[in-house]
């Protein structure tokens, strides 16, 4: 009898205790269903530039650069709990396309960010729209100045990072004697003022100033000019394919004599001309394929594995793979992936790039970059011979005149140009 | 509390179902809670470092704008073109006095094209050196001035100790001076990095643990630019290798930015965000203890344990509570029970409490009331059968210690009072006898009269043992005829002798049995303790011995037990063992003594004589086994040995043609009772091929007379078969001569006793010449034993006595040495 009343007890007790489990378990089960996170939308970036076009060459290697740079977000596990996910438009090299390829991404996929542009006629062509949008843009190369918009991330060299720079080593190295050369458009022309100011400063000579139509090849006169005057120093501002043209003239005229440096050569444009070497050729960047450290290191060997042994890492496509990081850190740090709010939070923020630490200076939207003086190998690769200690903080328009002057140059230079 | 008891299972339960879920549904929310607060503590830290960063950033620029303006004023490009004369110049002085108070740089130079210091508001020794080739080519300033006239731009050198200034640590803004385009000179100021305190140690909003940690890489160490709370003297002295160094401050000085819950230089877990500031490039750390950052989530969650502590208390008492509800009206109950188990059958639980405990307390009740009715009738039955079986052990025990026929105490309970009685005497000193009594002739009486005569008798015999002693002795029937007395207070051998005496008397007296009038006798054997012995088992044992003494020497008589009793009783022992080995072993053989036919002048019979030749203890006589074989029965198998081997002998003489008639042979008294004798005896002589004549046998007077009935029976049947009988030892027993005339014997033989006195003693002489007559007149014929003079054989020869047997005629000799004695003659 006693048994039979504890096995009852025993038995009802069981099945409280499964009810109990039970019940737990669906608690828990509910909590879990209601708490669950909505399967993470991917953050979207846009990324324009010339896919088609005569600017592809230049352009495609800025795509792999972004692509890299996303590939390794997801791979640490995205931003805020979400993946990144890039949407590519093609410009087809043209700035107004450019334009608008920005408004669409903007307006109808509503990316968080754009990446976007080489030349600066298509920075020039986007700013007005993400201006008027308040959105935020990161623009990737060494370009010339005079410029500061609030919706512009300027992640490549100002024009106090490269062209006083190199100008000052040319003049310090090679003598006061100068031959501008350059292309005939708002980089090359914007460029020589501030080149002319630096000579004057040092009471050097301007012995002649040319300028070659984008992608003319035509360099008899200029050869015939630089046998005649014999500068102390070629200052090269010549953009795109001109470049070939111009070393190989020099090359034919017997001109490798003349130390030559160029504003516009990186490795890629380098590698184009593998057969033509000219000894006295140097390069002014904020980072190298060669730059020798840990970090450089690692990230030429991922970009290479990724996209083949053979191809080449640049200043513009290192630039492009950092504006992605500082992007990213920005939403990271601010916890949105709002324009308004990166933009905001981008002012502040520093990465550990391949060329050094690289910061954005908040007064002027730039970032704080390295500069070096390369000398091309016959390898397509530059030897480093020069750079400042520090990284160089940036400023767009350059301390040595005042802001409203550099206002008005601009608006000539402009002027002059689209006259 | 006990584990299993009600109020623990109500605790458990109440606590799986109130506090379980409590705890569960307050841990999660705390936990969700101390994640939003530690993101938001995070996040709040985060943009205070931001705030921080843009706060230095924005002094910073704000100082190299006012310095980049005051280098395109035209009293520096003054200063600098034309030194001596601008220093005159009052305005300008109160313009850099003005300058300095306001901004609180240390000191104000200005640097030719050239590097030349030209102008110094303090005139330290830097004062008209030259930076690019003097003495302080490689101080910060000189840097300073190359950068400036190389980029054309204002910049901010990094932080070293300056020597001209006594090695305190500045930096300087250098601004490029231009006139008309061309660099002439520069402007720089200093800043010691005191002036940077104000901005960097301003911990609003930190609370008081709350730090901004600054520092600079220095080659592979990082060097520390401000004075560190745990560390008071850091600044520009605390330097810590870059691979020791703490992580927030490791990642702001490799360039990342970052915020969270980590350790700082101290070990110590901070809140904290970190920066690299570019304009000093410096790494920051702005951080609070997370013991203060999160204090409001500790605080939480002392609250939460607080509330639940209190919901478990509430709830372990409002459990007791329920419990002591339920288990008080249970407890009475249990009470009660144990009450009534203990026997106050009055007590009745009450019936209380709620509604199922109260069903229980009635039914427990009616219960009780029930069981205590059953008790009662139990009780009854049970002392009813108590009394029913009292009874019965009381004949039990009455019948275990009781002989049921003469009402005294049995052997079992006779041992015991022994026991008692020995016990008694011997810590009381006087010392007690043990009578051994045995009724002489029992077992005829029985036979001939029947069990219920033998009964009679044993009661009386019981009836006057009691009136023979005191009532403190004690008289017990040991079974069959034997009975035991044991007399206490015994102090001398005579006054059990007395007893004894007054025993025999009383015994011998006829006995009147339903009209009959029967005689018999005690044997007697008494024992003394301490004197024989002191133990139950000696005092018994001796007591026997010395009644079969009393009863071997002529009986109605009574013996003490002495030791010698004892030693023969072992010979005797002695005798049967080795008599059974000895006839295992044919240690036994005849001889045979010649009987001298007087008329014919020879030998015609032989008496066989049994010879013992014992290995060891050479010729054993007769006298001293065969009583023995007698009594042990051994004399069965031995008495047909004989018979055989003297027929073997008879035929082989016969076989020799020796001119012998027949052989003489003894038989035994249990030999003459046995039912086997006849057909034995007759299967020999036809084994033997023997007529019945050529064997005689003897038997003595108390052998025949021992079962008259039977032994008659049986001698008829031997007469009957032909075989010669006689009487032997005629003269020696108590039978007449008159009895002698129901035997069929053909012969008897005068004792030896009678032989050996003749010629001489005229009684020997009267009774041999009358038994001879006796016998002839009978028609029985005599045989003289013991013959050994020639005048003994003169004389019987005279009487006409037939045989004549004795050592005159021949020793009894062997059979092999027969031939030539019977030749001899």
């Amino acid at each position: 009898m006693a048994g039979t009343v504890k096995t009852t007890w025993a038995m009802g007790h069981r099945r409280m205790l499964l009810a109990w489990l039970l019940a737990l378990g669906l608690g828990a089960g509910l909590l879990v269903y209601f708490h669950r996170s909505p399967p993470p939308d991917p953050i979207l970036i846009g990324v324009i530039h010339g896919l088609t076009g005569n600017m592809a060459v230049s352009e495609l290697p800025l795509v792999q650069s972004i692509t890299l740079a996303v590939e390794e977000i997801n791979q640490q596990g995205g931003l805020l709990g979400r993946p990144v996910a890039m949407i590519v438009a093609d410009s087809q090299s043209d700035p107004d396309i450019a334009a608008q390829e920005a408004e669409r991404l903007i307006l109808e996929a509503g990316v968080s960010a754009l990446f976007a542009c080489w030349t600066s006629a298509c920075r020039k062509a986007v700013k007005p729209v993400v201006e008027r949008h308040q959105h935020l843009m990161f623009y990737p190369l060494q370009y010339e100045g005079l410029e500061q918009s609030p919706h512009i991330i300027y992640g490549g060299l100002a024009p106090n990072q490269q062209i006083i720079p190199g100008t000052r080593w040319a003049l310090d190295h090679w003598g006061n004697r100068v031959y501008l050369l350059g292309s005939d458009y708002i980089f090359p022309r914007t460029a020589h003022v501030i080149i002319k100011d630096l000579i004057r400063a040092v009471d050097g000579q301007v012995v002649g100033e040319r300028y070659v139509p984008l992608g003319d090849d035509q360099m008899a006169d200029i050869m015939a000019e630089l046998a005649q005057l014999s500068p102390d120093v070629i200052v090269n501002t010549i953009n795109g394919v001109s470049n070939l043209a111009l070393f190989r003239a020099l090359h034919q005229s017997n001109l490798t004599h003349l130390p030559i440096v160029s504003f516009s050569v990186a490795e890629r444009e380098l590698a184009s001309m593998p057969d033509i070497h000219h000894p006295n050729h140097f390069a002014v960047w904020g980072y190298f394929q060669s730059l020798d450290t840990p970090g450089n290191r690692a990230f030429v060997q991922q970009f290479q594995t990724r996209f083949g042994a053979d191809e080449t890492v640049s200043d513009p496509m290192e630039a492009a793979y950092v504006n992605v990081k500082l992007w990213a850190q920005a939403v990271q740090t601010s916890g949105s992936i709002t324009p308004e709010q990166v933009n905001q939070s981008v002012l502040l923020q520093s990465v550990p790039a391949p060329s050094g630490i690289v910061s954005i200076d908040g007064g002027t939207r730039h970032a704080w970059r390295m500069s070096y003086v390369g000398q091309a190998r016959p390898d397509g690769q530059f030897d480093i011979v020069f750079s400042l200690p520090d990284p160089i903080r940036p400023m767009p328009f350059p301390g040595h005149r005042p802001l409203h002057v550099w206002q008005q140059i601009a608006q000539r230079l402009s002027a002059d140009i689209n006259s | 509390m006990i584990p299993g008891s009600i109020t623990m299972r109500l605790l458990l339960g109440l606590g799986l179902l109130v506090v379980l879920p409590i705890l569960l549904l307050t841990s999660y929310m705390l936990h969700a809670y101390e994640q939003a607060m530690e993101h938001a503590v995070v996040q709040g830290m985060a943009t205070m470092a931001d705030q921080k960063h843009r706060e230095i950033d924005t002094y910073l620029r704000e100082r190299l704008h006012e310095t980049q303006l005051l280098s395109q004023s035209a009293q520096v490009r003054g200063t600098i073109e034309d030194t001596p004369q601008t220093l005159q110049d009052h305005e300008v002085q109160s313009f850099l006095d003005t300058f300095m108070q306001q901004t609180g740089y240390y000191d104000l130079l200005l640097i030719n094209a050239q590097g030349d210091v030209v102008f110094s508001i303090l005139e330290e020794d830097d004062l008209n050196t030259n930076l690019l080739h003097g003495p302080y080519q490689d101080t910060a300033l000189a840097q300073g001035f190359q950068r400036a006239r190389q980029l054309l731009t204002t910049d901010l050198t990094g932080f070293y100790p300056y020597p001209p200034s006594a090695d305190a640590v500045a930096a300087f803004m250098v601004s490029p001076v231009l006139h008309d385009g061309r660099f002439i000179g520069a402007l720089a100021v200093q800043l010691n990095l005191s002036l940077l305190e104000p901005v960097i140690n301003d911990r609003t909003g930190l609370g008081s643990t709350g730090e901004i940690v600054m520092a600079q890489q220095a080659q592979d160490h990082a060097l520390y630019m401000v004075n560190l709370r745990h560390i008071p003297e850091a600044a520009y002295t605390y330097r810590r290798e870059l691979s020791d160094i703490a992580p927030p401050m490791g990642a702001a000085l490799s360039g990342q930015g970052g915020q969270g819950i980590t350790l700082d230089y101290a070990g110590i877990s901070v809140v904290a965000a970190w920066r690299y500031v570019p304009a000093l490039r410096w790494g920051m750390v702005v951080k609070m203890d997370a013991a203060e950052a999160l204090a409001p989530v500790h605080q939480l969650r002392r609250l939460t344990a607080m509330v639940l502590g209190g919901i478990l208390l509430i709830t372990v008492l409002l459990a007791a509570v329920f419990a002591h509800s339920l288990i008080q009206p249970m407890r009475r109950l249990t009470r009660v029970t144990s009450e009534i188990s203990a026997g106050n059958h009055q007590q009745r639980a009450v019936e209380q409490g709620p509604r199922e405990l109260r069903h229980l307390a009635r039914a427990f009740n009616q219960m009780t009331d029930q069981l205590i009715q059953f008790q009662n009738a139990l009780e009854a039955r049970v002392t009813a059968r108590t009394l029913d079986l009292e009874h019965a052990n009381a004949r039990l025990h009455h019948l275990a210690h009781h002989d049921t026929l003469t009402n005294l105490p049995n052997r079992y309970s006779l041992t015991d009072r022994l026991a008692q009685a020995l016990s008694l005497s011997q810590r009381e000193g006087p010392g007690l006898a043990v009578l051994f009594i045995d009724m002489d002739h029992f077992k005829n009486i029985n036979d001939t009269l029947g069990h219920q005569v033998g009964d009679q008798l044993l009661i009386q015999v019981a009836e006057r043992l009691r009136d023979c002693v005191r009532d403190s002795d004690v008289v017990a029937r040991l079974g069959g005829d034997e009975f035991m007395v044991i007399l206490t207070q015994i102090n001398t051998p005579d006054q059990a002798g007395m007893v004894a005496h007054k025993i025999q008397g009383r015994l011998s007296k006829p006995f009147r049995i339903m009209d009959l009038v029967l005689h018999s006798s005690p044997s007697i054997g008494i024992s003394l303790s301490p004197h024989d012995g002191t133990s139950v088992e000696a005092l018994m044992k001796h007591a026997d011995t010395a009644m079969y003494q009393a009863k071997s020497e002529g009986r109605n008589t009574f013996r003490f037990f002495c030791a010698e009793m004892n030693t023969a009783a072992q010979a005797r022992m002695e005798i049967e063992n080795d008599l059974r080995q000895a006839l295992e072993q044919q240690q036994f053989h005849l001889v045979y003594q010649p009987q001298m036919d007087r008329q014919q002048g020879c030998f015609v019979s032989a008496e066989a004589l049994l010879r013992w030749e014992h290995p060891q203890k050479g010729l054993i006589p007769p006298d001293r086994f065969i009583p023995v074989a007698e009594e042990t029965g051994l004399i069965l198998p031995l008495g047909e040995w004989v018979l055989a081997e003297a027929c073997r002998q008879m035929r082989l003489w016969q076989q020799q043609g020796q001119r012998i008639e027949r052989v003489a042979v003894n038989l035994s008294a249990r030999q003459l009772v046995s039912d086997t004798l006849i057909g034995h005896v007759s299967r020999l002589l036809e084994y033997h091929h023997l007529t019945p004549d050529r064997l005689e046998l003897e038997i003595t007077e108390s052998t025949a007379m021992r079962e008259p009935t039977s032994s008659l029976r049986q001698l008829q049947s031997l007469r009957d078969l032909g075989i010669r009988l006689s009487i032997d030892d005629f003269g020696t027993g108590h039978s007449s001569l008159s009895y002698l005339k129901h035997l069929p014997v053909q012969a008897l033989k005068l004792d030896k006793s009678f032989v050996r006195d003749i010629p001489d003693n005229r009684n020997s002489r009267a009774i041999c010449a009358a038994t001879i007559t006796l016998a002839h007149t009978m028609g029985i014929q005599v045989v003289a034993e013991g013959v050994e003079t020639t005048a003994q054989a003169d004389f019987l020869g005279s009487l006409q006595c037939d045989l004549l047997q004795g050592y005159l005629y021949g020793r009894p000799l062997p059979a092999d040495q027969w031939a030539a004695t019977l030749t001899q003659v």
